[in-house]
């Protein structure tokens, strides 16, 4: 009986150190920063994929809800940036009768600091340009991008188009 | 920051306006040039991001949430209920199968939970396998818990379970002997609750109607002394162990997944190192195999042939074929240099790159000058003798 009851004991013990071992290796492999940068690192690509590509598409039709959607997709200089935009500019946006939108083909993070919450980008972007009575005409940019993390998500805070030479 | 300006007024502008920078053919011929035109392609879309140790955790902390939720179970009902979420917990965890909601699985925490983790587990069990589960766990002392888990594990009926809680060591708490109490009032609910437990539990369904009729139990409630019970404590640890092994294997298999998790998988940019390795090694081989010169073509095909294989190798060689005709009579001249370049995926010495690349054709007949930009997606392996491209793409 009492031989038993160690037995017990034991198996019972070493039963939970392994439920204790296993959890914590459980718990390390889930925040490892392997796991944890790599998530933001995929969220961040994500996101700046998907907002790149709205910050190079406008309907004429709409030019105010293009440029809100613009702004919701922007935070620090380039929200403020954007926010400048003059009625000339609309006017000018609205007249020239184009629909414009943007496609990215390929993009990735050339940097990503998870600390800060600050990313580059780079993409490239497909935009079609399709204006009534003409042929759409189809173009390819090339864009470094920076993006931002806010309470929202990942934001963009610059997006430059990069030409021969730009850097 | 100008250049979304750019953009902006790019927009506004005349169409074609905003065309002076895309990758779209130029004259010249500039031989190999990265940008085809209309080499477009399908965007690639990013890795998802969801991973099964995701969901594990998630379900664990939801269970940990509910705990103060559950309803009003007799502590009869608990038992027994717990000892069957147990055992299937046991099974679950043995063949792997991760958390997808059903109460067993969730029990499984709670046996855990009751004899080592933290009572906070316990709630997992309540949260899926059934408010009275849950209840147990908050009326009676952890220890308790684990007793009417391996007694139920034994397979008694509800009056079996009820005896066991009350046979406890006189040691045992107030709680415990309250259980009891609880369980010999909520018999008749707890002995429905055991008939349909099995199929409801291990189906996954939510228990919240049984909890309603085993409620009242609770109210009527009265101490009743313990009674020993010794022999039971080797089977009682015997289960524990069970359920505790069982939890192992389960910790197992999530810690696992949680490795293979994609986005940790892809060592693009976590490992700093590795990323700059591909990088530098990509940079100078693009460099190398874009730039050559009419007069000394041989030298970048030397450069082509040493890191260039497959069908980046093939479609390359047909391309300079035509270089090395035209070239010699155009006296051309091109260079090329990558401007910016983004690691995407690294993992197994394999790698995804997007290189941007800006390229500058002189032609020394006329001195005609010319540059393009282009968007490249590399594909490289590594091997012994370093990085190798293995596939070229136009973006």
């Amino acid at each position: 009986m009492a031989a038993v009851k160690v037995a017990s004991v034991v198996l019972a013990a070493s039963a939970a150190v392994f439920a204790g071992w296993s959890g914590y290796s459980w718990y390390s492999a889930a925040h490892a920063s392997s796991v944890t940068y790599g998530t933001a690192r995929d969220e961040a690509l994500t996101a700046g994929r998907t907002l790149v590509a709205e910050l190079n598409t406008l309907d004429y039709h709409d030019v105010d809800g293009g440029l809100g959607k613009w702004l919701a997709a922007s935070t620090g200089p380039l929200h403020d940036q954007l926010a400048r935009t003059d009625e000339t500019t609309k006017k000018t946006l609205a007249a020239n009768a184009t629909v414009a939108t943007g496609r990215v083909l390929d993009a990735g993070l050339s940097e990503l600091d998870e600390h800060a919450g600050t990313a580059k980008l780079l993409a490239s972007v497909e935009i079609t340009m399709a204006k009534q009575g003409t042929a759409p005409a189809v173009k390819r940019n090339r864009f470094a991008a920076a993006l931002s993390r806010t309470p929202e998500g990942w934001k963009l805070s610059a997006l430059d188009q990069l030409p021969v030479g730009a850097r | 920051m100008s250049r979304t300006k750019t953009t902006a007024e790019g927009l506004a502008a005349e169409t074609g306006a905003v065309n002076a920078n895309t990758a779209e053919s130029r004259p010249g011929g500039t031989g190999p040039g990265a940008s085809g035109p209309g080499a477009s392609g399908p965007g690639v879309s990013g890795p998802g991001v969801s991973g099964p140790g995701a969901s594990g955790s998630g379900a664990a902390g939801t269970g940990a949430s509910r705990t103060g939720a559950s309803g009003s179970g007799a502590a009869g009902t608990g038992a027994s209920r717990t000892g069957a979420s147990g055992s299937g917990a046991i099974g679950t965890g043995a063949t792997g199968t991760r958390a997808s909601g059903s109460g067993a699985i969730e029990s499984g925490g709670t046996g855990t939970g009751a004899s080592g983790s933290g009572a906070s587990e316990s709630g997992t069990g309540g949260a899926a396998g059934g408010p009275a589960a849950a209840d147990e766990e908050s009326s009676s002392a952890t220890a308790d818990g684990r007793w009417a888990v391996g007694d139920a594990a034994d397979g008694p009926p509800a009056a079996e379970v009820t005896r066991a809680t009350a046979g406890e060591p006189p040691t045992e708490p107030a709680p415990g002997s309250e259980a009891a109490a609880e369980a010999e009032a909520a018999e008749p609910g707890s002995a429905a609750t055991l008939d349909s437990e099995p199929t409801t539990t291990l189906d996954g369904e939510p228990a919240e109607d049984e909890a309603a009729g085993t409620g009242p139990a609770e109210a009527g409630a009265t101490p009743v002394k313990p009674r020993p019970g010794r022999r039971r404590l080797p089977v009682l640890l015997l289960a524990a162990a069970v359920v505790l092994a069982g939890a192992g294997v389960w910790f197992t298999l999530e810690a696992r997944s949680a490795a293979a998790n994609p986005a940790a998988a892809n060592l693009a940019l976590t490992d700093v190192g590795a990323t700059a390795d591909v990088t530098s090694a990509v940079t100078l081989a693009v460099n190398r195999i874009f730039s050559y010169s009419y007069d000394r073509t041989d030298v970048t095909e030397k450069a082509a042939a040493a890191v260039l294989r497959g069908s980046a190798k093939d479609s390359y060689d047909k391309l300079f074929a035509e270089v090395r005709r035209k070239a010699p009579e155009q006296k051309l001249v091109l260079t090329s240099r990558v401007s910016a370049s983004a690691v995407q995926e690294l993992k197994n010495g394999h790698a995804r790159l997007l290189v941007f690349l800006d390229q500058s054709a002189v032609r020394a007949d006329n001195n005609a000058t010319d540059s393009a930009a282009a968007q490249l997606s590399v594909t490289a392996e590594h091997t012994t003798g370093g990085w190798v491209i293995t596939d070229l793409e136009p973006r």
